[in-house]
């Protein structure tokens, strides 16, 4: 991995106020699916009982805030760092188009990184689900490693689209001439 | 410059499939957590759905359990727990004191305890038993509390709990009579009541503890899990208050 790539790509995209605001929004929208996506019934069922949306939002707003102390702060800080990473690979995607277009075939690389991200985000909540399907008493707590094993896979899976979009970013856009032997 | 870049072709063409597999593969991904979320199957089971509420709020039964609190509280509050359990230990020092204080203490909530000991948390079960059999005594909460503090003077996370542990501390809680408590704790007199709460559990869809009912038996129950903070209970139980 070229890590002056992935440097000079986000210094580029950073340069501009609006992609602070981008990543800041994306990566709190995340947080706000993620806790929405872990507290399903409490939501559903709020929504169907006619709870007023101001109701909804002061809880999913303390469910946010209440991350560490309902989730414990290694899982609060590793779901902060699957947030962020949302963030940016969304503000590299608005970069990357918005600088060069949307090519069905160019973006292949964004586009794959995107649904990377949204896996990524989504497959810690996916497994807790099946795995109380299974029947599986105390959830991620009852994997080998308490649900770590989901949380690095989340990590690396939205790692991985950074680096390929910040390549894209630093090419300009344009795929590199295979240098001539 | 844009029509430049969009002329040079790809030099991997399995990248559009590679991206429409993941595309693929995200979309599965978030189905299956959708479909088979706590929440959806628990649409699906009769008996969570309190009658003629036409929403997702589940119907718990009236149980004897140990409770604090007005039994003619507007709302009431029925918590899964086990003993062993490190969330269950941070609620009962970060959350409940508050709720004590604005809710229940105020005659607007009742709380109720009800037992769901993991099988894999050993000691939650002579845990539950010992409170229980204090219960008889009018002592379950002090029982309750003492179990939790010893836990929290040994550390953080989740502390290897024993039955003979819990019994020396019985002797600690001022007014029970510790050695009526281990008789019946030996006698398994109350097994049949953690069970019970154990199987109600698994009807309500309790995933994991601590798991919270808020509501009425009238209107049904809202779920919540998880050692949430007090800011999380308290739109719930004001909009239930109405």
């Amino acid at each position: 991995m070229d890590l002056e790539v992935l440097r000079s790509s986000l210094e580029k995209v950073y340069s501009k106020p609006s992609y602070h605001i981008i990543t800041f929004v994306a990566s709190t929208l995340t947080l706000v699916f993620y806790v929405a996506l872990t507290n399903l019934p409490l939501i559903t069922t709020a929504l169907a009982s006619g709870y007023p949306i101001e109701r909804i939002a002061q809880i999913l707003v303390a469910l946010v805030l209440g991350l560490v102390q309902s989730a414990g702060i290694e899982t609060a800080a590793s779901v902060m760092i699957v947030a962020t990473l949302v963030g940016t690979n969304v503000s590299l995607l608005v970069y990357r188009v918005r600088a060069y277009g949307f090519n069905a075939k160019q973006g292949g690389s964004g586009l794959g990184g995107f649904a990377l991200g949204a896996l990524g985000a989504g497959c810690p909540a996916c497994a807790t689900g099946l795995l109380s399907l299974l029947g599986v008493a105390g959830g991620l707590a009852a994997l080998p490693f308490q649900g770590w094993e989901l949380r690095i896979l989340s990590i690396a899976l939205l790692t991985a689209p950074i680096y390929w979009l910040s390549k894209d970013i630093a090419n300009n856009g344009a795929c590199p001439i295979p240098k001539r032997s | 410059m844009a029509a430049e870049h969009n002329a040079i072709v790809i030099p991997h063409g399995t990248v559009k499939w590679a991206a429409v597999f993941l595309i693929g593969l995200s979309a599965f991904s978030f189905l299956l957590g959708v479909i088979f979320s706590p929440a959806l199957v628990s649409g699906g089971v009769a008996d969570s759905v309190a009658a003629g509420s036409g929403d997702s709020r589940v119907k718990v039964t009236d149980v004897d359990a140990a409770s604090m609190g007005s039994a003619d509280a507007k709302v009431r509050i029925i918590e899964y727990s086990d003993f062993q359990c490190p969330f269950c230990r941070k609620f009962v020092e970060d959350t409940l004191p508050q709720l004590e204080a604005e809710y229940i203490d105020t005659g607007k909530v009742e709380f109720e305890y009800r037992h769901f000991p993991l099988s894999f948390h050993p000691g939650a079960r002579p845990a539950a038993e010992a409170a229980e059999c204090a219960r008889e005594q009018g002592k379950f909460w002090e029982v309750h509390d003492i179990i939790f503090e010893k836990q929290a003077e040994q550390g953080a996370g989740t502390i290897d709990l024993k039955e003979e542990d819990i019994k020396l501390w019985l002797s600690e809680v001022e007014g029970l009579d510790a050695a009526r408590v281990v008789q019946c704790m030996d006698n398994d007199d109350k097994e049949s009541l953690i069970l019970r709460d154990l199987a109600d559990g698994g009807k309500y869809d309790v995933g994991g503890t601590p798991t919270f009912f808020v509501g009425t038996d009238q209107k049904g129950y809202v779920p919540l899990v998880g050692a949430q903070p007090f800011e999380a209970f308290q739109p719930i139980i004001d909009e239930e208050l109405k």
